[in-house]
């Protein structure tokens, strides 16, 4: 790339490109898993109704009366699953995930509500919906843990032994400066600060509401003669899963451990997607292996889809977190330390609980300078359905403690919480929290400023206060308020996740529908509403010079595509997109190296700078009919299609010590800095947002469109968080999982967000793209809460900022102004 | 264990008035009464969570031009028929002149689709306490008309709830119509808040309906309609006696109208909000009315 910050008018890279999967899902024409043409049975899932005890019985009961014969029914329980694995030796029944907890169906202990138990399955959906009622599951009740907060007794220790450690899942602590020290070093730190404030704030479980619920499809191959046989299957067979999904590599691994196959007797098979948010990172494992072991019983296809009720009733939903922060300042208010304990609510098995806490330690003190620090982490057990990935994966919850807690520390100091913020912003050279020396050319107080100016921060915060005071006087039940919210979030696996991934990309060279050569680009990363095919596209077309509709995007199937990790964590574009790049340059140079390609097939203009996102590794730019040309012959030739392939390679840099957790976490971050304006109606304590600011340094746009609509998308589902979703839970149950009661945000209740991009070129991403999916989930809920706050003239600390909470902490204040 | 509900669903679809009230008649005698489906907002909502409460159902879609559209009669009241949807009478400009709170209402309810499907007395007939249009409805003083293959009466909209979703209306009877009089005031004396869980497709966690009419410069007659604070939408008469006479909102005014209130509403906790809220918010709602219908 001969400038790092300017594409030529020949580009699609960082142009709008429309995306190729649009009409078909507006028109409808696409197929989402229970939208395929089936043929075979309907699965349903028989659940737990209390949140604790053991499996002493099920029963059938009689069901003449309302249509279901029970001979028509078949019935998977945990006994048709070995104990023992061939190929392992572990509890094939246990999920295979960071540890083996969570059973595919109860044996006999449950820790949750909507735990499941048996699988049924029937050509007739609704006999289904009445038989699962006519389940009974006859359970000793045991003593459920309900508040993750607090220590188990004895009696709810449910994972490690009675102790300080009982129901902890796992504990991080980040340290640096005098915490590193000592105790009382970090102590005096404190005890000779001008100003010390200490505050608690919460967060709530979100639920991901995708806008298709989960669902997959199973189904056994077996040999033909194997077909009658009364033991089935006898030969290998072969367990194919069509469904919603983020990662089919993910539900590969599940899938091979559960029916202890080989690699190759499992193939996973990403349906049309209707968004995932994390929702579908982990959970589909779940719906694949019980799909699976009604196929494997019936000798049938089956497919089992989840309902609105049940996919929130049953799946996993965002971590609640509990976070207490002490912040030490001196007099003119620079952060000298900061001592914060942060609890997660890791529901009742781990699933992915250990990650979702480190992305919440590594991100809890933001783009702070900050010598001295103390970050204690733990995530721990209760007994509801597992919390799981969301967008953000732990970092919204610190990021609103911390963000919030800034705040209140202007307050206390006298400064406005901008002028705070500018005086503890790093910058170039100074090091993170986690010890990160920040070498790329950040201009935080410049992308700063550049976000208050286009929300007319000052104007505002000025006009407000005129507002407020007048309107006290005059009986005007409205407030008004302006919050800011400065952060930044990681792309990638943190420390050496990529290394441990070590995803793997191919391109193949394809023969297009008019004849001409193209290329297939084929990833395990799955298109779920994000883009990612369009990007793929675009990076392809530009790193080979070839049009847009010579690039095809080969469809998530584990037969055909290599692993190149799960789509998750902000990775997709960044890191994938950075091996398509990679792998179009192989290709090309494989093309040279068979003869397909030759000196005489170069441009005659060498300054052309279309083409290569990588600026040293393929300098050579062809013309574009003899490389497609070059293709066709290549895609045809007799020992298959010509290949190019990459994978994965770590940044030069440092490295992370996942033990001192310390170190190189992410090879570059994208910066953000978040601006909401609202009024409070002081007569229904009801929210309006009235404007709000999304600014944030992410590289490069790869696709304007697509990029402003991500973060439009993030901030929107951020503000329901902030101001309406609850789920409701009374002994371990859900009570509203629906979308009556479970209140997401519609466009009446949004303003239009605005959205600005700064772009400072990262290396190591797609012409210098860094990733942008969980980013701006972190900042809106913050810069709303600081808002309300500021409206208000009353620290609000917990979320959501609902009707209900403010009225509470306004009768609250009016009552301690009486007394 | 939540209920088997399993037996097929039944419709009949009459094509006249007099079938209606036939098939009607003969479902009551046989003690199998059917359910009225008008624009199904509602029932459909109850089919797909599983619950419906009966399952013969008389589908009105047939009568469209029977019990259809509105008219306007000299006296300068408004005749809503039975099969009017909410984007019917949203398209008359001269209800959005004279009665502001029933379009309000209206343009409330669910969304845009639900609207171009609901009616107002099916909105009548579901009793939930937590209605858009039903309120403002009894506000205005509607009254219902009952027709049955015996005949027509009528029941104002004030006596038609007899509990918790159960009215007045008998096994044998269908709504034919609303009426809503012609308003004694200026519309400036109508006041109209929901307070739902969000801006559309939301569900009324408080509301308030009212008509305040003034005269010089005390209240002298009041309609104080109750949304989401009792088993059925409900006046408050404890609140509207203390209304009457009152001139100003000084402090201690205010504590008793609370008091009235709280003898008459005594609202709940539940999945939407809490008792605590409903209650301090429809009191707001009341002073904010008061200051608002106040002639300047």
């Amino acid at each position: 790339m001969p400038d790092g910050n300017k594409l030529s008018s020949d580009h699609r890279v960082g142009r709008s490109i429309p995306r190729p999967d649009a009409k078909d899902k507006v028109t409808g024409a696409l197929h989402y898993v229970d939208d395929l043409p089936f043929d075979g049975l309907y699965g349903a899932t028989v659940r737990t109704q209390t949140a604790r005890g053991r499996i002493t019985g099920l029963r059938f009961r009689d069901g003449s009366e309302h249509g279901v014969d029970w001979r028509e029914i078949a019935v998977v329980t945990a006994k048709d699953i070995p104990r023992i694995s061939k190929l392992d030796g572990l509890d094939p029944n246990l999920v295979s995930l960071l540890i083996r907890d969570q059973p595919f169906l109860v044996r006999d202990e449950f820790r949750h509500v909507g735990e499941p138990v048996a699988l049924l399955a029937h050509p007739d959906p609704e006999v289904l919906r009445r038989a699962v009622q006519l389940v009974e599951i006859r359970t000793e009740a045991a003593t459920a843990q309900h508040d993750y907060r607090v220590p188990p007794t004895p009696d709810q220790v449910q994972h490690g032994e009675d102790g300080p450690d009982a129901n902890v899942f796992k504990r991080i602590l980040v340290s640096k400066g005098a915490a590193d020290e000592s105790a009382a070093a970090f102590r005096e730190v404190f005890d000779n600060a001008a100003h010390v404030v200490a505050a608690v704030y919460e967060t709530q479980a979100q639920e991901q509401c995708y806008i298709e619920p989960n669902g997959m499809i199973a189904r056994v191959e077996v040999a033909p003669e194997d077909a009658e046989g009364a033991v089935w299957p006898r030969k290998p067979w072969k367990l194919i899963v069509e469904g919603s999904m983020q990662c089919p590599y993910y539900v590969h691994s599940a899938m091979t451990s559960l029916f202890q196959l080989p690699d190759k007797a499992v193939q996973i098979i990403q349906a049309a997607t209707g968004g995932g948010f994390g929702g579908k990172e982990e959970f589909p494992s779940i719906i694949a292996g019980h799909a699976g072991l009604l196929a494997l019983k019936t000798r049938r296809p089956v497919k089992l889809i989840y309902d609105r009720v049940e996919d929130m009733a049953a799946s996993t939903k965002r971590h609640p977190s509990h976070t207490r922060v002490r912040a030490a300042l001196d007099a003119d208010g620079h952060l000298l330390a900061i001592d914060m304990d942060v609890t997660m609510d890791g529901g009742a098995y781990l699933t992915l609980s250990p990650v979702v806490l480190s992305r919440g330690a590594i991100h809890a003190i933001g783009p702070y300078r900050v010598d001295h620090v103390r970050v204690h982490n733990r995530v721990t057990l209760s007994n509801t359905p597992p919390h799981g990935a969301f967008r953000g994966f732990g970092a919204p919850q610190t990021v609103f403690a911390f963000e919030r807690h800034l705040d209140r520390c202007a307050r206390a100091v006298g400064l406005d919480p901008v002028e705070l913020r500018r005086r503890n912003l790093i910058v170039r050279g100074d090091t993170l929290a986690i010890s990160q020396r920040i070498d790329e050319p950040i201009e935080l107080h410049k992308w700063m400023d550049e976000a208050l100016t286009a929300a007319r921060y000052e104007q505002r915060r000025q006009a407000h206060a005129l507002f407020n005071t007048e309107a006290e006087i005059s009986g005007n039940p409205l407030r008004r308020g302006v919050g800011v919210a400065t952060f930044m979030h990681g792309a990638g696996f943190t420390g050496a996740g990529e290394d441990r991934l070590a995803s793997e990309v191919m391109l193949r060279a394809r023969v297009c529908a008019n004849g001409e050569g193209g290329v297939e680009v084929c990833t395990a990363n799955t298109e779920i509403g994000q883009g990612a095919i369009t990007v793929f596209t675009q990076i392809a077309a530009d790193a080979l010079g070839l049009p847009l509709d010579a690039i095809s995007i080969a469809r998530p199937d584990t037969d055909q595509v290599p692993n190149s990790g799960p789509t998750v964590a902000s990775r997709t574009s960044m890191v994938v997109g950075h091996l398509v790049a990679r792998a179009s340059d192989d290709l090309v140079r494989n093309l040279e190296v068979s003869g397909a390609l030759s000196d005489d097939d170069l441009r005659s203009d060498p300054d052309d700078d279309r083409a290569s996102a990588l600026s040293d590794a393929h300098g050579r730019k062809y013309r574009t009919d003899r490389l497609r040309r070059a293709l066709c012959t290549a895609a045809t030739q007799e020992s298959g299609p010509l290949e190019g392939w990459a994978t994965y390679e770590r940044p030069p840099g440092g490295q992370w010590d996942d033990v001192a957790y310390k170190g190189i976490a992410y090879g570059t971050f994208a910066w953000a800095t978040y601006v909401a304006d609202v009024e409070v109606d002081l007569t229904t304590f009801q929210t309006r947002i009235v404007d709000f600011v999304a600014s944030q340094e992410i590289g490069r746009v790869l696709n304007p469109m697509l990029a402003e609509g991500q973060i439009q998308g993030g901030v929107v589902q951020a503000m329901g968080w902030a101001l309406l979703e609850e789920q409701i839970y009374v002994d371990g149950q859900m009570r509203n999982p629906n979308m009556t009661n479970y209140v997401v945000p519609t466009f009446a209740d949004v303003p239009d967000v605005r959205v600005l991009f700064q772009e400072s070129p990262y290396a190591y991403g797609p012409w210098g793209a860094k990733g942008i999916g969980e980013l701006p989930m972190d900042g809106p809920a913050p810069a709303i809460l600081n808002a309300i706050s500021s409206a208000l003239g009353i620290d609000i600390d917990a979320l959501p900022a609902s009707p209900e909470r403010l009225m509470r902490a306004v009768l609250n204040a009016q009552a301690q102004e009486i007394r | 264990m939540s209920s088997i509900a399993h037996s097929a669903v039944r419709v009949s679809r009459p094509t006249s008035l007099a079938e209606a009230l036939d098939q009607l008649a003969d479902a009551a005698v046989r003690d199998a009464p059917l359910r009225p489906l008008a624009g199904g907002t509602d029932i459909m909502v109850e089919a797909n969570h599983g619950g419906l409460r009966q399952r013969d159902f008389l589908d009105l879609s047939g009568l469209k031009a029977a019990l259809g559209g509105f008219t306007w009669a000299h006296d300068g009241s408004l005749r809503i028929g039975a099969m009017c949807t909410y984007a019917t009478l949203l398209a008359d400009a001269r209800s959005h002149a004279e009665l502001p709170i029933l379009m309000q209402a209206a343009g409330l309810v669910g969304a845009t689709q639900i609207q171009a499907r609901g009616t107002f007395a099916g909105n009548v007939e579901n009793g939930s306490p937590a209605a858009d249009a039903a309120p403002a409805l009894l506000a205005l003083d509607a009254v219902v008309h009952l027709q049955s293959s015996r005949g027509e009466r009528t029941v104002p909209l004030e006596a038609y709830y007899t509990g918790y979703r159960s009215t007045a209306r008998r096994a044998d009877e269908l709504i034919s119509a609303l009426t809503v009089p012609k308003q004694p005031g200026p519309t400036r004396e109508q006041f109209f808040r929901k307070v739902g869980t969000r801006a559309f497709q939301a569900i009324t966690k408080v509301g308030l309906s009212a008509r305040i009419t003034w005269l010089d410069d005390a209240i002298a007659d009041t309609r104080i309609v109750a949304t989401s604070m009792a088993a059925t939408i409900c006046r408050a008469r404890h609140l509207e006696n203390a209304l009457r006479g009152l001139t100003t909102l000084d402090q201690a005014t205010v504590a008793g109208l609370r008091r009235a209130q709280d003898a008459d509403l005594r609202p709940l906790d539940d999945v939407r909000s809490t008792a605590a809220y409903r209650a301090e918010v429809f009191h707001r709602l009341v002073c904010q009315a008061i200051r608002e219908t106040r002639p300047s």
